[in-house]
């Protein structure tokens, strides 16, 4: 991949704003008044461009819900990629780069997932702030009833996936402007993550009537839970599809890509290394280059490898020791916890423990 | 006629169910009529008890759950004609049209509220119809209320009590949800029963349009469980009284309470859950009755349930401080026992096919049967006394 420093440097720009994950760590609450006074005051401080910042100050109240959907998705990567060697590692603040590390220079799954999950996890946390009240300017969506026949029900306040989607288009996507293939990808990965915020929507109602009888229902359209989202995106993430920039070949090159298409002259497409696969659809994640096996401390990407990860030596999966390790071995060490235990209930109304000092076994890779 | 069409806007093809129930029942009215006049409540009341339980196995339970609020404005109706049939105050036997006319009056079919046939009969004879300012107003005044109940239930509370709080406030606010949504419901039956011209009393030429439901002030704010119980549906409450409770009472007072639950819960459908909510109810209510009554004796208060009348023979009346406080905690008492047994009825999935056993019992034991441990406390303390 041939990139100049310049375009590095403006790529890293547009990512910069998932370390509003960290803000809000040391209190753990964003909501609070002086997490918000902190974000508010210091715009300076916002590692945002300067659309990003703009589209921000006209939303007031979005950059809540932003970091807010930053640190959603950070936890959720680490959650869904615990067992996997790659294990969502995140870097503090100050690389200049991303919080993920090199991996997003790269092309590969991990890459597409986080893509992917950052621009869900903001369409998702600024939809859910719409209906809440806290972004100035959009409310509840109250288009989503449509009268159905003879079957009319009250419409209520439903999250505005609409408003997040959208904004989560302006502000996420501003990062991938330019002609590149890479783009194309990091655009794709994006849209797929939003259409898999929208296509999770559930309808929640609730009943009215005579003594909890069902006579009227008010319902209204609820986000999924976050974890329904990124576990989706990882199921995605085991079956994505590996791309080729169009028939082209020309997988690079600063904007150079004018040159052969038919009648895409604007964007390359995505089409399957594998002619016998189907085509990637909107909602499938993408990518072109395989991953490496995270195994060794990599500094391209700047993985630490999965020496001194802990393991499970009874899995054959994934987390299991054998697989984990890359087959370096790993190192037993006992330790001892102590935890409560031989609880009775006793009248009433109490339990009472025991502490017991109980000695476990970790394992390590070497 | 206008009431099966509403009925058919509300439930479509379902409303099938009713007709057949309404004509079957008066096939049952006839023939008792015919046979034995004095058997004709009894055996309407044992008629609905088993339609409602083959209902209750035959139907989708959606659907079943969907026209259960109707049918059993419509079981009350039928069940009352009998019964004044048995105990002589109709003398006419209803024809077809006006039976018909009756269970299926466009302003009672969906939300109710009851109301007795003499009442219909009474509207429809009437030369002039009462239309007056007051009438708008009474009209404007329950629309309104209606609309702020359902924002309420739906949005205000969930909105001001989140879900991370206390497990006790979240169950306050489920079953504060779900009043809301009974006084939703209460308020547009007024309405709907109003727009018809029902529910107004006639004293001396004046017409009061003061047909009340359900209090809202009284259940939140609640003196005693009893007086949730009176308040909650006034119609029903009455309807309950009239019919069950005065026939049961020979039985003993405590026996009466009980069938009138019974037959509350058989109303409502074989549902454990209501079942088990009413009869707890029933428990409850008795409990506190007669625990506030044997108070009220040993220290001369007025802390009964209900409220003292103007002449009561007690010493420290109503304003008396002590007496304010035992009440308000009575009262607090009872916005406890309504959270624990409303809790329920919370927006699960289960809405919309009835809940069942385990859902119930799963709510109640996550705060640990704690009512039910208070109302025993409660109890043996009485008998001590």
């Amino acid at each position: 991949m041939m990139h100049g420093s310049t375009g590095k440097k403006r790529r890293h720009k547009g990512t910069q704003w998932w370390s509003l994950a960290q803000t809000g760590e040391p209190s753990n609450d964003l909501y609070s008044p002086t997490a918000q006074a902190f974000i508010h005051s210091s715009p300076t401080l916002l590692p945002l461009t300067k659309k990003q910042r703009r589209l921000v100050t006209k939303n007031p109240g979005t950059i809540v819900a932003v970091a807010k959907g930053a640190r959603m998705a950070v936890d959720e990567c680490k959650y869904q990629f615990k067992d996997r060697r790659w294990n969502c590692p995140v870097q503090e603040n100050g690389h200049g780069g991303s919080i993920f590390g090199k991996i997003i220079d790269k092309g590969c799954r991990e890459t597409a997932f986080i893509y992917a999950v950052t621009s869900a996890a903001v369409a998702h946390s600024v939809a859910r702030a719409c209906a809440d009240g806290s972004i100035f300017t959009c409310t509840c969506n109250y288009n989503l009833h449509q009268p159905q026949g003879v079957d009319w029900e009250w419409g209520g306040c439903s999250d505005n996936e609409n408003f997040g989607r959208k904004f989560s288009r302006k502000f996420v996507d501003v990062a991938e402007k330019g002609r590149d293939f890479r783009f194309m990808m990091n655009l794709h990965n994006n849209e797929a993550g939003r259409r898999h915020v929208k296509r999770q929507m559930v309808r929640d109602c609730k009943c009215h009537g005579m003594s909890g009888s069902c006579t009227i229902k008010t319902c209204w359209m609820r986000l999924p839970n976050f974890r329904q989202v990124g576990t989706i995106l990882k199921d995605h993430f085991d079956g994505a599809s590996r791309v080729n920039p169009g028939n082209e070949g020309s997988a690079d090159g600063e904007g150079d890509n004018n040159n052969g298409g038919r009648r895409n002259t604007k964007k390359p497409k995505l089409e399957p290394v594998d002619p016998n696969h189907k085509k990637p659809d909107k909602r499938d994640l993408v990518y072109f280059e395989e991953s490496p096996n995270f195994c060794e401390p990599d500094d391209t990407i700047g993985f630490p490898g999965t020496s001194e990860r802990e393991c499970n030596s009874t899995s054959i999966g994934i987390d299991g020791c054998d697989l984990l390790c890359c087959g370096r071995g790993y190192k037993s060490e006992p330790y001892t916890v102590r935890e409560r235990c031989s609880c009775t209930f006793h009248w009433c109304c109490e339990v009472k423990c025991k502490v017991c000092t109980r000695t476990k076994i970790r394992n390590t890779c070497l | 006629m206008l009431g099966l069409l509403a009925l058919h806007m509300f439930f479509q093809r379902n409303l099938f169910y009713l007709v057949l129930c309404c004509t079957l029942c008066y096939l049952v009215l006839v023939f008792t009529n015919w046979r034995n006049r004095d058997y004709c409540g009894v055996s309407m009341a044992c008629f609905i008890v088993a339609y409602l339980v083959a209902c209750e196995y035959f139907i989708q339970s959606t659907v079943w759950h969907s026209i259960r609020g109707a049918q059993i404005i419509l079981s009350m109706k039928v069940i009352g004609i009998a019964f004044d049939l048995t105990n002589g105050s109709i003398i006419e036997f209803p024809d077809v049209f006006a039976f018909f006319g009756y269970n299926f009056c466009v302003g009672t079919v969906i939300f109710g509220p009851w109301i007795s046939f003499q009442e219909y009969k009474h509207i429809l004879s009437q030369h002039r119809r009462p239309i007056k300012a007051m009438w708008v107003l009474k009209i404007f005044f329950s629309v309104s209320c209606s609309l702020l109940c359902v924002m309420c239930s739906t949005c205000f509370v969930h909105w001001l009590i989140l879900d991370n709080n206390f497990k006790y406030i979240v169950a306050y606010r489920d079953a504060q949800s779900f009043r809301f949504s009974h006084y939703f419901i209460s308020f547009l039956s007024e309405t709907s029963v109003i727009l018809c011209g029902l529910g107004a009393s006639h004293t001396n030429e004046e017409v009061k349009w003061d047909l009340r439901v359900s209090k809202p002030l009284q259940i939140e704010l609640p003196r005693s469980l009893v007086e949730v119980v009176t308040n909650w549906n006034i119609p029903m409450h009455n309807w309950l009284k009239n019919y069950v409770f005065k026939s049961a009472r020979p039985l003993g007072n405590f026996a009466a309470v009980f069938l009138t639950y019974i037959a509350s819960a058989l109303l409502h459908g074989l549902n454990f859950q209501l079942a088990a909510v009413l009869l707890s109810l029933g428990v409850y209510t008795y409990v506190e009755y007669v625990f506030r009554n044997k108070l009220a004796v040993i220290f001369e208060a007025c802390v009964k349930a209900k409220r003292c009348t103007d002449g009561c023979s007690h010493v420290y009346k109503h304003n008396h401080p002590y007496v304010i406080f035992t009440n308000v905690l009575f009262g607090c008492l009872a916005i406890f026992h309504l959270t624990y047994l409303g809790l329920m009825f919370d927006t699960s999935s289960q809405d919309e096919v009835g809940y069942s056993m385990e859902h119930t019992l799963k709510k109640w034991s996550a705060l640990n049967f704690i009512s039910h441990w208070v109302v025993l406390g409660t109890y043996l303390f009485n008998i001590m006394i």
